[in-house]
């Protein structure tokens, strides 16, 4: 399963890469194709990720394309599909990760208004609209306090409509976008993730709660970026006929905030989130609402070695409660491990743009903690170690 | 709070090793050859601020005045060309300008430039296509583009 995923993996990044750029324009307008690919080789010291990766896993790849077709200057059409593997977080299935029109109802020089309407990118902090494009990524991983791969799909896009405009100005450009949306339920770990158990029933996206909201503020071509998204993600349990659960649900209200320098050479990236969860779970009758606060932050600095080679540190944090930041309380209640509620990441990376379709990255991180481990790749988090290290190589390609 | 000394040498080990590497290039300067902004002779722009040059090679701004939308034709990342337009007149770095355009066309927000082959290539096109902008060396411009000029 492994050597295929990695074989088909390598197979189409040849492919993407010798195909050359697509593009036609006629009367009907300007359409665009994009590719990408990329296969990943990840090892770790102790507990699991993405795979088998204690015995070094080939079982992350993600291969995509995507089309923008421009009919006129106000009317687009855009969609994506991906097939992702990631150990037993994904399962390499091709599926759409967004399909929308898009109308500029306002358009003038300097502003551009419209509604975009299907299912879209969620405008959700820094990384997450082009979060599977390894050429677009800071590192291999993205930084997984913010970033959590266990719930990708549900992270990435919805389905619904949303209202953006954007601003030009002498003094830097802005960015406005607001979401209503039905939040995607499929990722195979977020039923253990959110009740620690695989259950009969299913997970649905709650649209009546659901809106997202993003303002982003960019100078001199990215010199300086910074940026604040908020609102609700809501999800509901539907119980099986036979269930021990009645009913649940959770809503998650994140708030974050990043900011950005790019100075050519050098670039500092920060993020930080702050993520409010409400869990009500009704059980034989008994119902429990669990509230937490927690806070995810990382700190990025990267640095341009020549033309085509590029290095990066990250420090990258995860509280999963504030008020119990060494899990002490939650291991005394549970008796899970402390260490499952916090993770405090240090990573260091190469990036080498070969040319400019083809990309070679190495990284390793230094971990404390096992909060954004899944349960689905690693189910006895007794077994999990608090101290461990993950390598990462990858080959990627795009056109 | 309670900050471990061995947990201090660890993250001062990292640093060190990831500043030494970062600190031991240092940026080799480039000659800047002329290079001017041309559009097709339909446009009724003559001249543009710096920050609608940057705007509109951004994939931000993407009409004219007029309300017809903007046709941007670059050449590839690692043209010498291109390397000089984006540091002379745009003031930034072309993986800098990749890393806009990626975050636009990945999310289905927004199109790319066109690449084109070459500096004829260039001409040709912008010649002949409606609402087009692009550049060229000075010394190649001809009478069917005009230039745009930077205020």
């Amino acid at each position: 399963m492994s050597i295929q995923s990695a074989k088909i993996g390598i197979t189409v990044a040849s492919l993407c890469a010798s195909m050359a750029w697509a593009e036609t324009d006629n009367e009907f307008g300007n359409v665009q194709f994009h590719g990408f690919a990329s296969q990943n080789i990840i090892s770790t010291s102790d507990n699991n990720f993405f795979g088998d990766s204690q015995d070094t896993s080939t079982e992350y790849y993600e291969l995509g394309l995507n089309a923008i077709w421009q009919l006129n200057s106000r009317l687009k059409f855009a969609a994506q599909v991906l097939s992702r593997d990631a150990g037993a977080t994904d399962d390499g299935k091709f599926r759409l990760d967004y399909a929308f029109v898009d109308y500029s109802f306002w358009q003038t020089e300097d502003t551009t208004a419209g509604v975009r309407l299907g299912r879209m990118v969620n405008p959700y902090g820094m990384y997450n609209d082009t979060r599977d494009i390894a050429h677009t990524r800071p590192s291999i991983l993205l930084p997984q306090s913010v970033y959590f791969d266990v719930n990708r799909n549900l992270a990435l896009s919805a389905d619904g409509g949303s209202l953006y405009l954007e601003q030009h100005s002498e003094f830097g450009e802005l960015e406005f976008q607001l979401s209503k949306l039905k939040p995607r339920t499929r990722d195979p770990d977020l039923e253990p993730a959110l009740f620690f158990s695989d259950l009969p029933g299913k997970l649905e996206g709650d649209l009546d709660k659901t809106w997202l909201a993003r303002a982003i503020y960019s100078y001199d071509l990215d010199r300086f970026r910074l940026g604040i998204t908020t609102g609700s993600i809501a999800v509901k349990y539907d119980p099986a006929e036979i269930d021990v659960v009645q009913s649940a649900g959770l809503v998650f209200k994140p708030l974050l905030a990043f900011a950005q320098y790019n100075s050519g050479l050098w670039s500092l990236t920060g993020e930080i989130a702050s993520r409010r969860i409400k869990q009500q779970v009704l059980v034989s009758a008994q119902a429990t609402e669990i509230k937490i606060r927690g806070t995810s932050y990382f700190v990025q600095l990267t640095r341009r070695l020549t033309d085509s080679v590029e290095v990066f540190a990250r420090y990258d944090d995860l509280i999963w409660n504030n008020k119990d930041k060494k899990g002490t309380d939650f291991s005394r209640a549970t008796g899970l491990p402390a260490h499952s509620r916090y993770a405090k990441d240090w990573t260091v990376g190469i990036r080498w743009d070969v040319n400019d379709s083809w990309m070679v990255r190495l990284e390793a991180h230094d971990i404390k903690g096992t909060g954004w481990l899944s349960r689905l790749e690693n189910p006895n988090p007794s077994l999990d170690k608090e101290d461990w290290r993950l390598y990462a190589f990858s080959v990627s390609a795009r056109f | 709070m309670k900050w471990p000394l061995q947990k201090t040498s660890r993250i001062a080990q990292h640093l060190s090793i990831v500043l030494s590497i970062m600190l031991f290039y240092s940026s080799a300067s480039q000659a800047q050859d002329d290079i001017v902004v041309i559009a097709h002779h339909n446009v009724k722009a003559q001249d543009l601020s710096t920050s609608k040059v940057k705007s509109i090679f951004g994939m931000r701004t993407r009409t004219w005045s007029d309300g017809l939308a903007i046709k941007v034709f670059v050449l590839a990342d690692s043209n010498p060309m291109h390397i000089g337009f984006s540091k002379g007149i745009l003031n930034t770095y072309p993986y800098n300008l990749r890393r806009i355009w990626d975050r636009r066309v990945y999310s289905g927000t927004g199109l790319a430039p066109e690449t084109v082959n070459n500096e004829k290539e260039m001409l040709a096109l912008i010649a002949t296509t409606p609402n087009a902008i692009g550049y060229v060396y000075a010394s190649n411009v001809d009478i069917n583009v005009k230039i745009l000029r930077i205020r």
